[in-house]
């Protein structure tokens, strides 16, 4: 569907030339939502920006559709991007319309019929549900209902393509969250394919199916959401999955104060990652069975992502014996398909 | 009624009639030549956003060119421009003195001031709009009216004000040299003459003239902010 082969861009700034996107290759797939996270300046909203060509690539070839669309003059680039909606961090509605006038833009030129044009922005109304909004400014609404104007003005040409720029970076979680639902059921009715940028791990977890790590310029990880989670290549990677959860706190409680008080600092700990069929596994309780090795959960959590389980632990594990060997405890974890690291 | 006007502009009744054809100069002055400077401003406001580095219709020649013949025009005070520019005005309206022969130089007189303040209104536009548009797939032409210059209009009515006080003022030096209008009503009469009375006059029709167009100025904005 979206196409990016090797993808270099660099800018011109007051400090010199800056090598914004670095060899940056991506297939996106038709109906997928894919998200790209990074941290700011990680070249993102660049990438982003090639696929529809408001940014030009320095080389490389953008191809949407089979199409080869890098090098199309302007007049071929503005039917294009007819095709391919898109919606801001700060929404850029146009202040001086009403709502409904805002959605009628990218309509107006078209050449519809007015009457046409009149059912379909109620209809758009509708879906992003603002009937009641039509002939209002922009100023008079709320952040989150900005954005489902502007959803509505990004789908007006019946786009194949929806790309989000930071779509939920200036939203309130309650309002992100209601814009996520409205974009994964625009995926899932219209077979919409979204291209999510955003640097909320959490935005990722909520409603991608696939997603890439940038930094630097460049991919430094892409995959299924769920193994992107369940094993991280990258360090990259597990610092944004640690900061989607609440493990962050933990972790970051263990490095940094180095001695807590309710924790035995005579024993390691052990974060415990499953995933999959692991998690329907009693495993606590079999270890005591089995090895009579006792567990100390100081951390614990179970995230759906795409209706699958993953889990997160964090142990100290001791025998009822003292200086009893644990080794073989260990084994059988692992075994069970979890994986498992010493963090202590 | 009669006995006031007699009283307060003891001059008035004589000179009435020269007067009031003044004011029809002043009035033709400011209608010709400030509505194609207006225009020719907004025309040049807009190309100096759009061909700078990074416009929609980026163009270097295009840029620089207006850019300096600005920066030179307004270098020069007006009183100066207009006896440099009477070779011109021959070119063009076949004379350099007069009331006809006052247009262009009104005109070389405003635009540069006027375009500047149009290109800074539009250049404060946000840029985000500029990238939502084209992200529509937006035509420049369309962007220029239908975005920059649309979203723009509270900004551009204000300019237009502030444009329209300094215009006032030189009309009245075209009028001191040879264009007629009150300017020159006033140099003649009010200095020449010492008329008190007629200068009183003079600065209360043009305050009055200023008054009508920022009043209908101010609401335009109130009308077009939202």
């Amino acid at each position: 569907m979206i196409k990016l082969e090797h993808i270099e861009k660099y800018f011109d700034t007051s400090k010199g030339k800056v090598h914004a996107v670095k060899d940056v290759s991506l297939n996106i797939k038709q109906g997928e939502i894919f998200g790209v996270i990074g941290f700011s300046g990680a070249g993102k909203s660049t990438i982003v920006r090639c696929i529809n060509l408001l940014e030009k690539p320095d080389s490389g070839k953008v191809i949407i559709d089979g199409e080869d669309i890098t090098d199309y003059s302007d007049k071929e680039l503005s039917s294009v991007r007819q095709s391919i909606g898109m919606i801001f961090q700060h929404f850029n509605l146009m202040p001086s319309r009403t709502v409904f006038d805002n959605i009628d833009m990218p309509l107006k030129r078209t050449g519809m019929k007015k009457e046409d044009r009149i059912k379909k922005i109620t209809k758009l109304l509708e879906l992003v549900e603002l009937s009641d909004k039509a002939y209002v400014h922009p100023s008079q609404l709320s952040g989150g209902q900005k954005q489902r104007v502007a959803i509505a003005r990004a789908l007006a040409c019946d786009p194949k393509i929806l790309l989000c720029d930071e779509a939920t970076s200036a939203l309130d979680p309650k309002t992100t969250a209601s814009i996520l639902k409205l974009l994964k059921t625009l995926n899932e009715q219209l077979k919409l394919t979204i291209v999510i940028i955003t640097h909320q791990m959490s935005v990722v977890k909520d409603i991608c199916h696939r997603a890439a790590i940038m930094e630097n310029g460049e991919v430094v990880e892409c995959n299924d959401v769920y193994e992107l989670f369940a094993n991280p290549k990258t360090e990259l990677g597990k610092k944004f999955i640690e900061t989607s959860g609440s493990s962050e706190n933990f972790l970051k409680l263990l490095h940094t104060k180095g001695k807590l008080e309710f924790i035995d600092e005579n024993l390691p700990v052990y974060h415990l990652t499953y995933t999959g069929n692991a998690t329907a596994i009693p495993l606590m309780s079999r270890l005591y069975a089995n090895f009579g090795i006792e567990a100390n959960i100081l951390y614990g959590n179970i995230d759906y992502i795409e209706e699958k389980p993953f889990g997160q632990l964090c142990v100290q594990l001791f025998g009822k014996e003292p200086n009893q060997d644990i080794e073989p405890a260990l084994e059988f974890i692992r075994k069970m398909g979890v994986s498992l690291e010493r963090i202590k | 009624m009669e006995n006031l006007v007699n009283t307060l502009l003891p001059n008035f009744e004589r000179l009435s009639e020269e007067f009031y054809s003044s004011l029809l100069d002043t009035l033709i002055m400011v209608l010709v030549s400030g509505t194609i400077a207006w225009v020719l401003g907004v025309v040049i406001g807009v190309l100096l956003v759009v061909c700078k580095k990074g416009g929609i219709l980026e163009n270097r020649f295009v840029y620089i060119f207006f850019d300096r013949a600005i920066d030179v025009l307004r270098a020069i005070p007006f009183i100066i421009l207009m006896v440099l520019l009477i070779p011109l005005s021959r070119a063009i309206v076949g004379t350099g003195s007069g009331l006809t022969g006052s247009f262009v130089a009104l005109i070389f007189g405003t635009v540069p001031f006027f375009s500047r303040q149009i290109e800074s209104v539009l250049s404060h536009l946000d840029s985000g709009l500029i990238e939502a548009s084209k992200a529509m797939g937006l035509r420049p032409l369309e962007i220029i009216f239908g975005v920059y210059l649309r979203e723009s209009i509270p900004g551009i009515t204000r300019v237009t004000m502030i444009t329209f006080v300094s215009f006032i003022g030189i009309t009245a030096i075209a009028g001191a040299i040879g264009a007629g209008g009150i300017g020159d009503f006033a140099i003649r009469y009010g200095y020449q003459m010492g008329y008190r009375d007629m200068i009183w006059l003079v600065v209360a029709v043009v305050l009055l003239i200023i008054s009508i167009v920022q009043g209908i100025g101010k609401l335009i904005i109130k009308k077009t902010t939202f």
